[in-house]
């Protein structure tokens, strides 16, 4: 036997090993995240060192809608001058009455049927109001006796 | 506002156990295992505590565990906790009362239970062959049950080298848990599913008590965390004050992370950037104030919103904003819409500077981030067609690269130059041209989808985009548009190009409707009735290729719905599509709350800003968070399906390119694959969700060959959620894949 085919043997032998060793720590199973490693999932990182390498086509093709034809007149003709009143936003854009306070939402208008200072304040109640100032405008009469806190009388 | 640590260090329950060491965990000492389990029913009982079980306690709560006498069969053992912050309490067998197992064979595992709390769990414990115990399964919470029902859970694959099992049932949370009859036998047929949750999913719900968080924007990261955005968080008190709050929150041990945030990021607009970070643009400068006019005798507001013209990005990995150009305006309420190239498209919002009644002034300016400069371009170098698209104008990506404007907007409608509506359309970014649809694209109600959900419906390769819900706030309280929400959802198939119109969907699912407040005993139930549907209403695509809607309210920022569904669109004409109906949110979320779907597959649903007055002065805001498993999660969870390799190179996970076909391995038969893209939500507005498939080719031997979109405006680059499903239709959590 040659001393190149004892290294070769060797080096065989050692693979060998390293197989078994591998196959066997590969079938152990982890000690905490599943049966078995098979089943670990992929180690995350954070970036990406390298994209896959790229191939043309993908395996079905995929529809595409139609480019949609559009022109780019100047925004004059495109778009009638907005003019302020176009970009002024009405106040009761969000349904609410901020006068009551910007956060939070008195509604601008109330449901059909509650009509009465004591049935909007009951509403109110209702949905969780226990207190609620008036600092100014009143648009619900909710404050009557002017002392600046609703529903209190 | 503090946080206050002891809450925040509520943690979940399997979290905290698979930290934890167990009774006689380490120890190798024990009984030979038994091939049953001893004392199934607790019925001997040895030192004044069942035999063959022992108590065991983790993390800060406060409670029993004693034997009980409202047992399923006689005797049982309560698990009680009066005072929970986090950890949990179990009763668990004595390691030498385990198990005997097989390697290689799966188990089953029954137990009786009635709990009051829904974050009970069953957790499973192996012993290897040194005799160290280590945790090995964690199964979902069970929901409470005020009778006994049956619990079942089947094991993994017993791994190699096991000696023994031991399993727990545990408590995580304030309530009381009677536990009883339990039975282990190996496995056969197909695995069981018992009880509401295998059909309609079950809702945890974690309280951080005066330390929760204003999670008004919702961002997901690609380490699997969650940011968080507060900023002044609708509270005017706060923003004088300068209190502006980030929170970066992780589902996996439900802890937090305070972020310092540099400027008021309420009211921005947010997008994952190519490389994961994430862009923030614009936010609150002034609040809106309001001043006497004595000559009128009126408060009117004469101090609008205005818009800030400042952006940050933060990096998930720093875990810090640092400071990008400022915008050419301010825009309180922008869109944010990933293009193709990376680059971002915002527009609308208010303006950075009030208008000349010194009222809210919508920004005419159109704003790009050129991801190739890593800045935001000055006005000059992009088209400005002076569109008022109000605020939060939802502009979805198309194949083409053009944005289709789909109707849904957030406080005010986008409108053309002479006021009138301006319904859904094409928009080219690049040279601001726009081409409206005719007839508003047939969508129904276009002036009632304020606060709609709208989302590119799965598969992105469909093109077809679904509107959801919707009110008008402005709109005359006589009538049923101004009077509610609306229950309409309306779908279009935008490869028809401008042929395309919208076709009626199903109506959203009515549900109970809390007439009263959000604070716990002050709410009161009604059946929601007539036309009435959902504003502020979250949409998320799962996993699965499935949308899941959850939350809103049936008026502006009152009467909220408790009601969930989810709707399959594959393969479906919109009159095909339906709804089914599955577990509700029990927290009302209503205005400020979003949804994200995280990637084990789980969907969180944070805050909730009804109208009235908090504690503070400010408005009342709901910190709690809750975690939806949905009903996949449930049928043989230790089965779900799982990516087991992907394309590396010297170790180093490979990103994926356009065109690419990477080999993936897994575990299970893989039918579907798809690209989740992660949720950056506000206002019920992320335009760029989607779900991209993966055309799949199995090659044999677990190995599968997915086929990568070579269109990047399909799925514009950045970080992935890789989901595969089997074939059950059960989605594996997801690894997360770079694309571009």
């Amino acid at each position: 036997m040659t001393r190149n085919k004892i290294i070769a043997i060797a080096v065989a032998g050692i693979v060998a090993v390293a197989v078994v060793i591998g196959g066997v720590l590969l079938f152990r199973g982890g000690d905490d995240s599943g049966p078995a490693d098979a089943k670990k999932p992929a180690e995350i990182e954070d970036v990406p060192s390298e994209r896959l390498p790229g191939e043309t086509e993908t395996a079905e093709p995929e529809p595409l809608a139609p480019e949609v034809t559009m022109t780019t007149p100047a925004p004059s003709s495109a778009d009638p001058s907005p003019g302020l009143a176009a970009a002024t936003v009405p106040e009761n854009v969000d349904g609410c009455d901020h006068a009551y306070g910007a956060t939070i939402c008195v509604p601008w208008s109330f449901p059909a049927g509650v009509d009465s200072q004591k049935e909007k304040c009951a509403w109110l109640k209702q949905r969780g109001f226990t207190y609620l100032p008036v600092p100014n405008r009143d648009r619900h009469g909710l404050d009557p006796d002017k002392n600046k806190l609703a529903c209190d009388n | 506002m503090k946080f206050q640590r002891s809450k925040a260090t509520a943690v979940l329950c399997a979290s905290v156990l698979g930290a934890t060491v167990l009774p006689g965990m380490a120890s190798s000492a024990m009984a030979a295992p038994t091939a049953k389990v001893q004392n199934p029913g607790f019925e001997k009982v040895s030192g004044g505590f069942p035999s063959c079980w022992t108590r065991f306690t983790v993390g800060k709560n406060t409670g029993t565990i004693a034997a009980a006498n409202d047992g399923r069969s006689k005797r049982g053992v309560a698990v009680n906790i009066t005072q929970y912050a986090g950890g949990a309490k179990a009763v668990v067998q004595k390691p030498g009362c385990a198990l005997k197992v097989q390697a290689g064979k799966r188990y089953d595992l029954e137990l009786s239970y009635k709990s009051t709390s829904g974050k009970v769990a069953v957790m499973l414990f192996r012993q290897k062959a040194n005799g160290k115990w280590v945790k090995w399964k964690y199964m979902p919470y069970l929901p409470a049950s005020r009778k006994y029902r049956l619990g079942v859970a089947r094991t993994p694959v017993v791994p190699q080298g096991t000696r023994a099992v031991r399993f727990a049932m545990g408590l995580a949370g304030n309530g009381r848990l009677v536990t009883d009859n339990y039975k282990f036998k190996l496995a056969s047929g197909k695995a069981r599913c018992v009880g509401p949750e295998c059909t309609k999913g079950h809702w945890v719900v974690n309280d951080f008590g005066n330390g929760g968080v204003r999670a008004i924007h919702s961002v997901m990261l690609h380490n699997g965390k969650v940011l968080l955005i507060a900023g002044s968080g609708n509270g005017a008190g706060r923003f004088n004050r300068g209190e502006f709050v980030t929170w970066l929150y992780n589902p996996k041990n439900n802890k937090f992370k305070r972020i310092p945030t540099p400027y008021d990021m309420f009211c921005a607009g947010h997008v994952q950037l190519p490389d994961g970070r994430v862009l923030v643009m614009s936010g609150t400068e002034e609040y809106a104030q309001y001043e006497w006019n004595a000559q009128t005798q009126q408060t009117i507001e004469t101090m609008g919103w205005i818009g800030s013209k400042k952006s940050y990005i933060f990096n998930p990995k720093t875990e810090r904003y640092t400071r990008a150009n400022d915008l050419n305006d301010g825009h309180w309420y922008p869109s944010a819409t990933i293009l193709g190239n990376g680059d971002v498209y915002s527009v609308g919002g208010y303006a950075a500077e009030r208008n000349a009644g010194g009222g809210n002034k919508v920004s005419l300016v159109a704003e790009r981030f050129s991801w190739k400069k890593g800045r935001w371009l000055p006005a000059g170098q992009i088209a400005q067609p002076k569109i008022n698209w109000a605020t939060y104008p939802s502009l979805v990506l198309t194949g083409t690269g053009q944005l289709f404007y789909n109707g849904s907007s957030v406080f005010g409608h986008p409108v053309n130059g002479n006021g009138t509506l301006r319904g859904p359309g094409f928009f080219n970014p690049n040279s601001g041209a726009w081409r409206a649809l005719p007839g508003n694209g047939n969508l129904r109600k276009p002036a009632a989808r304020d606060m709609s959900a709208a989302l590119m419906l799965p598969p992105a390769q469909d093109q077809r985009v679904m509107i959801l819900g919707g009110k008008n706030f402005a709109g005359d309280p006589n009538t049923p548009e101004g009077a509610n929400a609306i229950r309409d959802t309306d779908v279009i198939d935008l490869k028809k190009g401008m042929g395309a119109r919208y076709q009626a969907g199903p109506d959203l699912n009515q549900g109970p409707v809390n007439m009263g407040g959000q604070a716990a005993g002050t709410e009161q139930f009604v059946a929601q009735k007539g036309t009435a549907g959902k504003t502020y209403v979250s949409a998320v695509i799962l996993p699965d290729g499935t949308v899941f809607e959850t939350g809103g309210s049936q008026t502006a920022r009152f009467e909220h719905v408790h009601e969930a569904s989810i709707l399959n669109p594959r393969n479906k004409r919109p009159s095909q599509m339906k709804w089914k109906r599955v577990a509700a949110d029990p927290v009302s979320r209503t205005y400020h709350s979003t949804a994200v779907l995280l990637d084990d597959g789980r969907v969180l649903t944070a805050g909730s800003n009804p109208g009235n007055l908090g504690a503070d002065g400010d408005s009342y805001y709901d910190t709690r968070i809750s975690i939806y498993y949905p009903p996949y999660m449930y049928k043989d969870n230790a089965a779900r399906p799982a990516i087991t390799s992907l394309p590396k190179k010297n170790g180093k996970k490979l990103g994926w390119s356009y065109g690419s076909k990477p080999v993936i391995k897994a575990n299970s038969r893989v039918v579907r694959a798809s690209l989740v893209r992660p949720v950056a939500v506000t206002h019920s507005s992320d335009p760029n969700q989607r779900s991209v498939d993966l055309p799949v080719k199995s090659l044999g031997g677990g190995r599968y060959q997915l086929g990568v979109t070579k269109n990047p405006n399909m799925a514009p680059p950045g970080w992935y959620m890789l989901n595969i499903v089997d074939g059950s239709g059960i989605p594996s959590a997801a690894q997360w894949i770079h694309l571009g």
